[in-house]
Formats: structure tokens, C-alpha cells, sequence
């Protein structure tokens, strides 16, 4: 589940921090890739967001919950990228560095978004696709498919109810499937913090869970 | 975690036990407490049911989709690119200026203060036509005198 095996030591220019594991990168259509991206090889950018996109897309959508704005995340992660190639050294892959970026300004987009409900009451819209709608088991039957729904959308509000950084952190540990570890350093965190940020995340979920088990018995 | 048969585990050791996070040896001790500790267990399974369902959401994005996309961001990429030329071309362009007016300036003139004569020169005209009424209204007083007279 892990999609990231190399470790990143990417561009000094405040672009994310260096991890200090030996680097791997054994992807050489990547690193061909990344070539022909700093010779400006027309067209080798548009390779590399049509094949990272459903990833990124899909980890943003995971940590901001909504579609439209995991697109804009996702976009504004591969520009950075293209802004920042004459800095990137290389040592990580672009994949991992994409992550890492995606992550970061997922956290970003969490917090403003928070402030934002915070000042304006604002909410989303309604229109939004519905995340539990995605992820839906089709072959369920249409009492498991509501029980599950429910205790889905009320899973889905415990996790809006996280800080930026716990909701990060659970993401990329529960759905991506990134050790810890490589979680402390993409977010550059101590290891030990991503362990509280973890722990109070699965709690807060876990008491919603509690709770609505509670209603229904 | 030693004497962990007496103590129960405690509920982040257990996450991390989920996670696989725990190392060789502890993990080994935790895994011998879980099958002895009805407490600890019962504690783990709970954990397990919540933390399995959790959804994943997954958008499943079409090829066509994901070109439409790559082709968005590419053309972003591109914009910025000349914008950024732009910006450095206007940049240049308004330091050459500027440096052709200095260049180009007489000796001897001070910028600012041609300004200040123009408009000092505009308070005396504007004093001068005050002037001008006032004489116009005693000319006037004066003949009404006359009449008077």
C-alpha cells in the first residue's frame, strides 16, 4: 500500500525537507522523465500530471473530502513542481515529492477552510459528491448499505472535527498506508507527535463510532 | 510493556500494534498479553471493528478525464511561464525608462522644483485677480460717491 519507496531529500528553497534514509530510486522511466522536464521536452509535463494524477487527486480528495478542491490541490502540487525542477536535486522521487507537497498543502487548505466555517458559518455544498457514495461496496444489501452510510457520514464528520495535522496524519497512516516515520518527515514532525496526532484522531473517531452504536441499540 | 500480564495494555499501544508500528520485541510481548488479557482483547477487537470502517473514498478517474486534466495543468504551467517573461520583460522595460530620463535630464534642474514654480506662479495670478476685484469695487464705491455728489 505503500506508494512511496523512495525516501525525499528534495529543493533547499523552503520547498519540503530531506529525509535522512539512504535514497532508492529505482523508477528509471522517472528519472528519464525528469530529464526530459528540465530540458523542457515539450510535452513531458503533461506525461508526468496524466500519470500522477489519479494518486494525487485521490489523496487530496481523502484529505479535504471534497472533489473540486482535491483537483485544485492536485494542480497547484504540480505546479509547484514545475516551478521548483531547477531546485530539485533528485534524491526522491517525483512521486514522493508530489505526495509530500499534495500533503502539505492539504493542510493548508484544511486549516483556512476551518477558519473560514469558523468567521462565516460556512458550509459545503450540498451538490458536493458524497465521499461515502464513492465508497460504497456495490454488492451490500440496502440495509447493510444505510447502516453503513451512516456510520460512514458520521465517521466522515468525527474526522472534519480533527485538527488539520491529525486528520493528515490518519489519512496518510489509515487510508495511504505510509509508516509513521516517513508521515513525521513529510510533514516534518517528530515521530512521536505523529503518534499523539494519531492516537487523538482514532479516539475522536472512535467515540463517534461508540456513540452510534449507542443510537442504535 | 513489562508486566504486562498484570497491567492492561494501553489503548496507543495498541494502535500502533494495528499499524504495525510496534517493534520486534514489543510487539511479540503485546501479542502474548492479547491472547491471555480478556480485557485487553476485547479492547483490541473494538479497536479493529472501528478502524474497519473507516471508509476510503476513491474517485475512479477515466483516461479521458485525466488527459483533460494533464492538459489543464500543463496549459497553467505554460501561462505562468509567460507571465513570469512578461513580468521580467516590463520589469526591464521600466528600469531602461528610467534611466533614460535621468540620462537624458538638463544639468542643473532639480526634479520637483519646476512643479513648485508652476504653482506658486498660479497663487500670484490668483492674488493679482483678488487685486483686481477689489480695485473694481471701490471704483464702484466711488462712483456711487459721485453720483452721490
Amino acid at each position: 500500500m505503500n506508494p512511496q519507496a523512495a525516501t525525499a531529500v528534495v529543493d533547499p528553497a523552503g520547498s519540503p525537507e530531506c529525509n535522512t534514509e539512504p535514497v532508492k530510486v529505482g523508477d528509471r522511466c522517472e528519472q528519464i522523465l525528469l530529464e526530459q522536464l528540465r530540458a523542457g521536452y515539450p510535452g513531458a509535463f503533461e506525461q508526468l500530471v496524466e500519470a500522477q494524477a489519479a494518486r494525487l487527486i485521490n489523496l487530496a480528495y481523502r484529505l479535504v473530502g471534497n472533489r473540486a478542491e482535491a483537483e485544485e490541490i492536485a494542480q497547484e502540487g504540480f505546479l509547484r513542481l514545475h516551478r521548483s525542477l531547477d531546485g530539485f536535486r533528485g534524491d526522491c522521487s517525483l512521486s514522493s515529492y508530489l505526495y509530500r507537497i499534495v500533503s502539505r498543502l492539504a493542510i493548508d487548505h484544511l486549516r483556512r477552510e476551518k477558519l473560514r466555517r469558523k468567521l462565516f458559518f460556512f458550509r459545503r455544498h450540498e451538490d458536493d459528491v458524497d465521499p461515502l457514495e464513492v465508497a460504497a461496496d456495490p454488492g451490500a444489501s440496502p440495509r447493510d448499505e444505510l447502516q453503513a452510510k451512516e456510520t460512514g457520514r458520521r465517521l466522515l464528520a468525527a474526522l472534519d472535527g480533527l485538527s488539520a495535522r491529525q486528520r493528515a496524519v490518519f489519512v496518510l497512516r489509515h487510508q495511504e498506508g505510509l509508516p509513521l516515520k516517513e508521515i513525521a518527515a513529510m510533514l516534518n514532525l517528530e515521530e512521536g507527535t505523529v503518534k499523539a496526532h494519531l492516537h487523538r484522531a482514532v479516539r475522536a473517531l472512535r467515540a463517534e463510532l461508540e456513540d452510534l452504536q449507542e443510537d442504535r441499540s | 510493556m513489562k508486566g504486562m500480564t498484570e497491567k492492561h495494555c494501553r489503548k496507543e499501544d495498541l494502535l500502533l500494534y494495528y499499524y504495525g508500528e510496534l517493534n520486534g520485541q514489543r510487539y511479540r510481548e503485546l501479542t502474548e498479553h492479547l491472547a491471555t488479557c480478556a480485557v485487553c482483547n476485547k479492547e483490541w477487537q473494538r479497536l479493529q471493528v472501528t478502524l474497519e470502517q473507516v471508509p476510503r473514498p476513491t474517485i475512479e478517474l477515466a483516461p479521458a478525464e485525466r488527459r483533460k486534466f494533464a492538459a489543464r495543468v500543463a496549459e497553467r504551467a505554460q501561462r505562468r511561464n509567460r507571465s513570469k517573461l512578461w513580468l521580467w520583460g516590463g520589469a526591464l522595460t521600466a528600469t531602461a525608462v528610467l534611466a533614460l530620463s535621468l540620462i537624458a535630464r538638463p544639468p542643473g534642474i532639480v526634479p520637483g522644483q519646476g512643479n513648485k514654480l508652476v504653482a506658486d506662479a498660479a497663487v500670484v495670478q490668483e492674488l493679482d485677480l483678488l487685486q483686481n476685484l477689489e480695485l473694481l469695487e471701490e471704483l464702484d464705491l466711488l462712483q456711487d460717491l459721485e453720483g452721490q455728489g
